[in-house]
């Protein structure tokens, strides 16, 4: 909606770039990325992965506010709903994962419905609580979940049939590469709806949009559900690509990742969570090999100099950068 | 004349502190009213009550016949009880026609709509500019209201209740904060609004009751003290010795 | 008997750690309502200092507590007013982004100078041991942690209660656009709150070496258990925080003892029940959650 009131009215090339633009320079760069370094496939195919679960952190975090250290929760729900769901009624992988969507959406539903009450550092340690409770959930139930040691060899059968998976990850980068531009495309139109208008409205006053009648309960509800089934995706892709689902995936540690990568790539976009996640993955894969002390100063620094100087991000920059250009070009 | 609002025996109290007592009051078509009264006086907590943002101890609220006092805020507003706030609250970070975009989505029942489209979206969009265009405020329509003045920013305010399509209109001092050179604007459109449409105003402004109000009513301590005219309500020399404090000042 | 015994006075002298490590932790939520992830570094700073001043200088341990407290309460200061204080009225996400990041920070340097390895304290001779109270005997350690606890919060209490600073202090976390406008420096108090609240986590990071031990990872290990803590007990209370250690430390200790599989749930499952039950947590008040 904001599109349509900024700029002028456009020409028809204009607005071709405007409907598939991004989308299309994200297949760009995934397929130069594989090009240039076609033995770190595995590594980008973790990428991928990791955007689309900062995608739903973009959303969630940056579009309606929801303060949130759990997401993970989601995304362990995703991995093990499609790792049971590959083990025990069909490896097929797209199948898997719509079940991993559902399982992420139906646990946010259940997260949701206990923290989007409170706020602030109520509603950090309730998520915190929550996902950590799964986790321990998870790590008895080793009768289904395999306890601490996950579950391995988790079969996956080539997609539709004819396309199957293989050693050197290429499929798997496809794969998860095709699904970060397909959830990129849904979750641009859903931010640039009147319901993401709404949820940004939320973000900014609660109050407020209860004064022009927004139940907002029930919006921050649907919007908290739908970042969840992102993430579920997000972890089934992460288990039939790997074949293993462990308990990391529902740990701490990679919800405050998530958030970190979103902060660096600029919390307020989309776009964010596809410039943060690469970034802090080859920083930290270049400095970890030199010294991992170093590792956790860079990302330190970033952070504080994220926070205090570069509001947006990465994105911002780019962003100011784009408009610069586009200012001077017209 | 048709009642639209209507409050019999309006009661709050925290603990022991009344802020509201027995308010009985009804607000007819057209009703231009004014509330007055000296600070802690419990006006806003009157607005409060009658929106929804606070769940009176005792009696009732009715819209149209219909009794309120289950609703919650939001319900209240989608039925039609529209109030502004005292100091501005509109959402900074977003243009001033996606804040008039908001309340429209929330009439139009398009707040569940996930995917955008292009037909309804400029429809609500064209709307929202038809609210701004009286406020001369069309040329801003793009830019954030951070950058706003905070004269423009009461004028946005009042853009969103209207486009609420209010059955009753409670504006929390709508001039406050607001620099004298900016105020007469806002004086204008107050007198421009709907003829149809109740209106409650809350004010210390004399000047703007005066030249806006038909009714004024003046509460003190939470309990109305008096109702009527501007004229009978500046003659009332109980009146002046609350705002004007006791002889010899 | 004695297995109650012993949950008690391990559960009570946790207790007395987490009150005294997170109560700076409340004190800034409650007074700057910043959320400082890093908190738990001036516990760590405080370890770590005391361990080099008896190892490196040879001080005795009690004149290395002292110092270590005194040092990483200076410390605090700078790190207050250069950084964490640009994110006052930033909205919670800046905050703790930034607060996570000097507490990376923090990890990054004592790693760098210190190596990766864990550190202990040793106690000295008339903390070590059994003492025999009567009726039983308890480890001497826990006995001290538990007096020391027991002295800092009626210090406390005492300070803030009875004397100008706590006064302001109070006032300032009440209202602070009135405080200010009856004069009171609020920066200087901000500062001033910082300080006591490191200098006392350095003390409970000290005194609970043994239970917390000291490592560089320290500050976001544990940084889930202290924001628990405040949470739990509800921001700028004292008392609050107080009980809320109390009630995580004994829960958390019975259930290691009793119910060793389920402690990491139990602990979890408590902080999700008071926070469900209670958003504002055991004395919060009402309106912040």
């Amino acid at each position: 909606m904001v599109d349509i009131v900024t700029s002028p009215a456009r020409t028809e090339p204009a607005r071709w770039r405007a409907v598939v633009g991004p989308e299309l320079a994200v297949v760009a760069v995934g397929l130069l990325a594989a090009i240039i370094f076609p033995d770190d496939l595995g590594f980008i195919t973790r990428i991928n992965i990791l955007a689309i679960f900062t995608l739903s952190l973009a959303l969630v975090v940056g579009q309606a506010g929801i303060g949130t250290l759990g997401q993970a929760a989601l995304f362990g729900a995703g991995s093990y709903a499609a790792a049971l769901w590959a083990l025990h009624v069909t490896p097929e992988p797209l199948s898997g994962l719509l079940i991993g969507a559902l399982a992420g959406a139906v646990v946010a539903t259940g997260s949701g419905l206990l923290i989007l009450r409170t706020r602030g550092l109520t509603l950090i340690m309730l998520s915190i609580a929550f996902a950590q409770v799964l986790l321990e959930i998870a790590n008895k139930a080793a009768f289904v979940t395999g306890g601490d040691d996950g579950m391995a060899d988790i079969p996956v059968n080539p997609i539709f049939g004819v396309v199957a998976f293989d050693f050197h990850s290429r499929v798997g980068f496809g794969y998860t590469l095709a699904a970060l531009v397909a959830v990129y495309f849904c979750l641009r139109r859903l931010v640039a709806s009147p319901f993401g208008l709404t949820c940004r409205g939320i973000k900014g006053d609660r109050l407020r949009m209860r004064a022009v009648g927004a139940p907002v309960f029930r919006h921050l509800l649907c919007v908290y559900a739908l970042g969840g089934a992102v993430a579920g995706i997000a972890g089934a892709l992460s288990a039939q690509t790997t074949q293993v689902v462990g308990l990391s995936n529902l740990d701490f540690e990679l919800s405050a990742e998530g958030l970190v990568m979103l902060a660096i790539g600029g919390v307020g976009h989309l776009g964010g969570a596809l410039l943060g996640v690469p970034a802090f993955m080859i920083v930290r894969h270049v400095t970890a090999t030199i010294n991992p002390n170093h590792w956790l100063l860079v990302i330190g620094l970033l952070l504080v100099v994220t926070v205090l100087y570069l509001p947006g991000g990465l994105y911002g920059v780019f962003d100011k950068w784009r408009r610069r250009t586009e200012r001077s070009g017209s | 004349m048709t009642e639209r609002l209507r409050l019999k025996g309006l009661t709050k109290s925290f603990g022991g502190l009344v802020v509201a007592s027995h308010i009985d009051l009804s607000l007819n078509e057209g009703d231009r009213a004014a509330l007055i009264g000296p600070n802690g006086a419990g006006k806003t907590t009157l607005v409060n009550l009658i929106s929804g943002a606070l769940a009176p101890s005792g009696g009732d609220i009715h819209l149209d016949g219909a009794r309120m006092n289950p609703f919650d805020q939001a319900s209240r507003t989608r039925l039609g009880i529209v109030r502004t706030f005292q100091v501005s609250r509109l959402c900074r970070d977003l243009t001033v026609i996606e804040n008039v975009c908001l309340p429209l989505i929330q009439r139009h029942r398009a707040a569940f709509r996930l995917w955008p489209s292009s037909r309804r979206d400029r429809a609500i969009q064209n709307e929202a500019a038809t609210f701004l265009e009286p406020l001369g405020l069309a040329d801003k329509a793009g830019r954030r209201v951070a950058e706003l003045a905070y004269g423009e920013q009461r004028l946005v305010e009042i853009a969103v209740a209207l486009a609420l399509k209010p059955r009753v209109l409670l504006l929390d001092e709508p001039a406050a904060g607001v620099p004298a050179s900016e105020s007469g604007v806002i004086l204008d459109l107050l007198s421009r609004l709907p003829g149809d449409l109740p209106i409650l105003l809350i004010e210390h402004d004399m000047e703007l009751v005066f030249r806006f109000a038909r009714r004024v009513i003046v509460l003190v301590a939470g309990a109305i003290l008096f109702e009527g005219t501007p004229t009978e309500v500046a003659d009332n020399p109980q009146i002046r010795e609350i705002y004007f404090g006791r002889a010899g000042h | 008997m004695t297995l109650v015994g012993s949950i008690l006075i391990d559960g009570t002298a946790y207790a007395m750690i987490l009150f005294m490590i997170t109560v700076g932790l409340s004190i800034t939520l409650g007074l700057m309502h910043v959320v400082n992830m890093a908190h738990g570094a001036f516990a760590m700073l405080g370890g770590f200092a005391a361990v080099e001043l008896m190892s490196r200088l040879g001080l005795r341990f009690e004149l290395a507590l002292v110092i270590a407290v005194v040092a990483t309460a200076l410390v605090s200061v700078p790190i207050e007013r250069f950084v964490i204080s640009r994110v006052y009225g930033r909205p919670e996400l800046d905050q703790a982004l930034l607060t996570i990041g000097v507490a990376f920070v923090a990890i990054a340097l004592v790693n760098l100078w210190l190596g990766a390895s864990f550190s202990s304290i040793d106690l000295p001779a008339w903390l070590s041991g059994p003492v025999d109270l009567g009726f039983r005997s308890f480890p001497r350690h826990r006995v001290a942690v538990i007096v020391l606890g027991c002295l800092v919060s009626a210090a406390l209490w005492l300070f803030i209660g009875r004397s100008r600073f706590g006064v302001k202090l109070r006032a300032a976390v009440d209202n602070p656009g009135i405080a200010q406008s009856v004069g009171i420096n609020t920066s200087l108090l901000y500062s001033l709150a910082f300080a006591i609240g490191a200098g006392l986590a350095a003390l409970g990071g000290i005194a609970g070496a043994e239970l917390l031990p000291m490592e560089a990872n320290y500050p976001v290990k544990y940084l889930v258990l202290f924001l628990a803590v405040v949470a739990v007990g509800g921001q700028g209370t004292l008392f609050g925080t107080f009980l809320a250690a109390l009630l995580l430390g004994l829960v958390d200790t019975a259930s290691k003892y009793l119910l060793p599989d389920l402690a990491s749930i139990s602990f979890y499952l408590t902080m999700l029940l008071v926070l469900a039950l209670r958003p504002q947590g055991l004395l919060g008040r009402k309106d912040v959650a």
